[in-house]
């Protein structure tokens, strides 16, 4: 076990992936001389040379056209995306082609492709730049999404990531990156998909998140827990497949949920969470599933109106005591 | 055509008794005007009309009595009168007669003392869909709770709970209760005719509910009641104020076997479902001039012995007074019922529901025993005891825990004390 910041725990998943299996390889812009925008491929040139890490030309098209194609030849690449807002303009490659060329080709062509990159909104990036868009993915048949909260996560799911035959839109969270943890040495350290982690176990109410939602969460629950009210937060890990087991199972003992996403609050991915709450566990309700969501705003520049277009722990603590009131 | 049903119009309330009809037949009527004047157990209350029309037909007359449920009269076009019954169809009672008067408050509005703010337009209760379940476990009818969630307008688990503590229940039920005339005999002989007063009669109607649907089975175990009986002495020996009983030992020492025995404390729901309790409400049963009646002493797991036993003198105080109030004597989760003070040996008990068992204790004689490991004979004061359960929740081997664990407590009674 080593203590090492989240972007860390991205590389080392991706280096020894790379020393495992010859056919990972990696392909983005700046990854390679540059070392990453945000340093997380720093040192890959230098270890696997530039036909294993190579720069691309600024076209995200151009990115998952040849990261698909690569992978339906029987390599498994890991393309990055140097920040998930400028996989808008992939949306074709990936939409139509990763994440239905097995379905097209009646099974015949896998597509064991890993698509990552900082996801997440914030940092003063600005309407164009600041987006959190995982519930476009979510919403298309062929993909799994996952989107890691802590370095030790970051780890062993990107590893489950790279070794599953299906498209794989990762997302991490760029103010997260920074974030410290413990990370297993194991190089066999994987953590299987569709299995949601309990962060904080507590019996008054149920913080669904993911992302950098459950660290907002668990800050919340610290303030809850001053009121005397006991949170339980779940880390939901993968948005697809999505354990909504774990979810039922607390809400079972707290009866109460609240909901959070980054994202735009309509038609966001809290919205499907809750509705299958309202599914699965509608005799356990004791009070309407709170969503705490972003504004349904182009992201502000301004430091203060950006404030007020994102969730904060502060908005959990409240929702979490309407749900309670 | 709209048929009008005779409401449930409180709790408890099976029938009701035409006093007066205030429309006649071929009157048109608008929704919410009074149509009739009902009179029930409790009180006499005017029913209204929920639709608007014409009431074309008066089914059942002046002084008869019906059970809920059962249609009284037709508003808006009549049905074509039925032929093979005749005219005037008599009073039919619906086939679930209380479950439709929940669907269909087709007459009166709800006299339930509910608090405007959680009921929607149309009646409808608002409660979260947890608190239903809660209620239908405890068999409480939602409709008489009062919500305290969302600024008082949404009941939650938490009102359902609370009501049920305070001895709220009476969820409409599946099935009508027994005829009370059910297994009535015809006297032939010299003799008067008694009228029974509202305690006999609800006395008779829960002893032949519980006795016909409650699978009983009972056990009886022998008790050595020579130290708790010295404790006593001793106890009271410091302080002649506020006497310490045996009944008061025993009460507490149920409070501690339900904590040691949980399976015992509990009730089978009219969901089909077992509920256990958190906490022990002990019922004591008293017996009064009218009948019995059971104060309940509430969460004798938290309290001492001294604060029973001044509890249990101020309640059966009240219970010979009857000044009880109604949550004072409901909502128990276990009973006791003691006969020893009559001289009577042992007993059984019918169970109180819907508690899952009740202990009958009967007196305490001095006789004399084979001492253990040896062939001495001594003297010593024993009680017997009898525990009547409810199978549904327990089985024998759960019974015979419970009487080992009082038995053991009141041997050794020091945890009496604490």
């Amino acid at each position: 076990m080593a203590v090492m910041r989240y972007q860390q725990a991205v590389r080392l998943a991706m280096t020894e992936e790379m020393r495992r299996d010859p056919n990972v390889f990696l392909l983005g812009e700046e990854i390679a001389q540059y070392q990453g925008t945000y340093r997380v491929t720093e040192g890959m040139l230098q270890e696997f040379g530039e036909r294993r890490v190579v720069d691309t030309p600024i076209s995200e098209i151009g990115i998952a056209g040849m990261a698909t194609g690569a992978a339906m030849a029987g390599l498994r690449p890991v393309a990055e995306f140097m920040t998930w807002s400028f996989a808008l303009s992939a949306m074709d490659q990936l939409i139509n082609h990763a994440a239905k060329i097995t379905y097209m080709s009646g099974g015949r062509i896998q597509c064991p492709v890993v698509f990552r990159g900082p996801a997440g909104v914030g940092t003063q990036l600005s309407a164009q730049h600041s987006h959190s868009l995982e519930s476009w993915f979510a919403h298309t048949p062929g993909f799994k999404v996952v989107m890691p909260a802590t370095p030790a996560d970051a780890k062993g799911l990107l590893k489950t990531a790279i070794r599953d035959n299906n498209p794989i839109i990762f997302m991490e969270h760029a103010g997260l990156y920074g974030l410290s943890g413990e990370v297993p040495d194991d190089t066999e350290f994987m953590i299987p998909f569709g299995q949601a982690a309990v962060r904080r176990e507590g019996t008054d109410i149920s913080l669904v998140a993911y992302s950098r939602g459950v660290q907002m969460c668990l800050k919340a629950a610290e303030a809850l827990a001053k009121d005397n009210i006991s949170a339980e937060v779940i880390d939901l890990r993968t948005l697809v497949p999505l354990d909504m087991a774990t979810v039922v199972a607390s809400i079972t003992k707290t009866h109460r949920a609240v909901v959070v996403q980054e994202e735009w609050r309509n038609v966001g991915f809290a919205a499907e969470l809750a509705t299958r709450i309202y599914e699965q566990a509608f005799d356990e309700l004791d009070a309407p599933v709170e969503r705490v969501a972003g504004a349904d705003v182009p992201m502000p520049y301004a430091k203060n109106l950006e404030r007020a277009a994102i969730p904060t722990d502060a908005d959990i603590v409240a929702a979490a005591k309407r749900a309670l009131a | 055509m709209a048929e009008v049903l005779m409401p449930k119009m409180g709790d408890g309330m099976e029938e009701g008794t035409i006093n007066v009809w205030l429309k006649k037949e071929g009157e048109f009527v608008n929704s919410g005007e009074p149509i009739a004047e009902v009179e029930t157990d409790k009180a006499n209350v005017e029913i209204s009309a929920y639709e608007t029309g014409t009431l074309s037909r008066i089914l059942i007359q002046v002084g008869q009595t019906v059970p809920i449920g059962t249609a009284i009269a037709f508003i808006g076009e009549a049905p074509v009168a039925n032929a093979s019954n005749g005219s005037a169809a008599p009073a039919k009672p619906a086939e679930a007669p209380v479950a439709k008067v929940e669907h269909a408050p087709v007459t009166a509005p709800p006299v339930a003392p509910v608090p405007e703010s959680t009921r929607a337009a149309g009646g409808r209760v608002k409660a979260s869909p947890l608190a239903r379940r809660v209620a239908q476990d405890l068999g409480v009818d939602i409709s008489l709770v009062a919500g305290t969630a969302a600024g008082a307008s949404r009941i939650v688990a938490r009102d359902v709970q609370a009501f049920h503590a305070k001895g709220g229940s009476s969820a409409p039920k599946t099935a009508p209760a027994p005829a009370l005339a059910s297994v009535g005999g015809t006297p032939t002989g010299d003799g008067e005719t008694i009228k029974p007063s509202k305690m006999r009669e609800a006395i008779a109607r829960r002893t032949l509910q519980s006795k016909q649907g409650i699978p009983h089975f009972y056990v009886t175990m022998l008790i050595e009641m020579d130290r708790a009986l010295k404790m006593v002495k001793n106890l009271n020996a410091d302080n002649p104020e506020g006497k310490i009983t045996v009944n008061d030992l025993i009460v507490k020492a149920s409070a501690l076997t339900l904590q040691r025995v949980p399976e015992v404390n509990a009730t089978w729901t009219s969901a089909g479902t077992v509920y256990r309790y958190a906490d022990a409400h002990i019922g004591i049963a008293v017996g009064i001039p009218e009948g019995l009646i059971i104060p309940v002493i509430r969460n004798c797991n938290q309290k001492s012995l001294r604060d029973i036993s001044s509890e249990a003198k101020a309640l059966i105080n009240k219970a010979r007074n009857n000044q009880l109030k109604p949550e004072e004597y409901s909502g128990g989760t276990f009973s006791i019922s003691n006969l020893g003070m009559m001289g009577v040996d042992e007993f059984l008990a019918i169970i109180n529901p819907p508690e899952a068992a009740i202990l009958a204790i009967g007196g305490i004689s001095r006789d004399p025993i084979v001492l253990p490991d040896s062939d001495e004979i001594a003297i010593r004061s024993r009680m017997k005891v009898t525990l009547s359960a409810d199978h549904r929740v327990l089985d024998g081997v759960t019974a015979a825990r419970f009487l080992q664990e009082f038995k053991k407590i009141l041997e050794a009674p020091f945890s009496l004390l604490s």
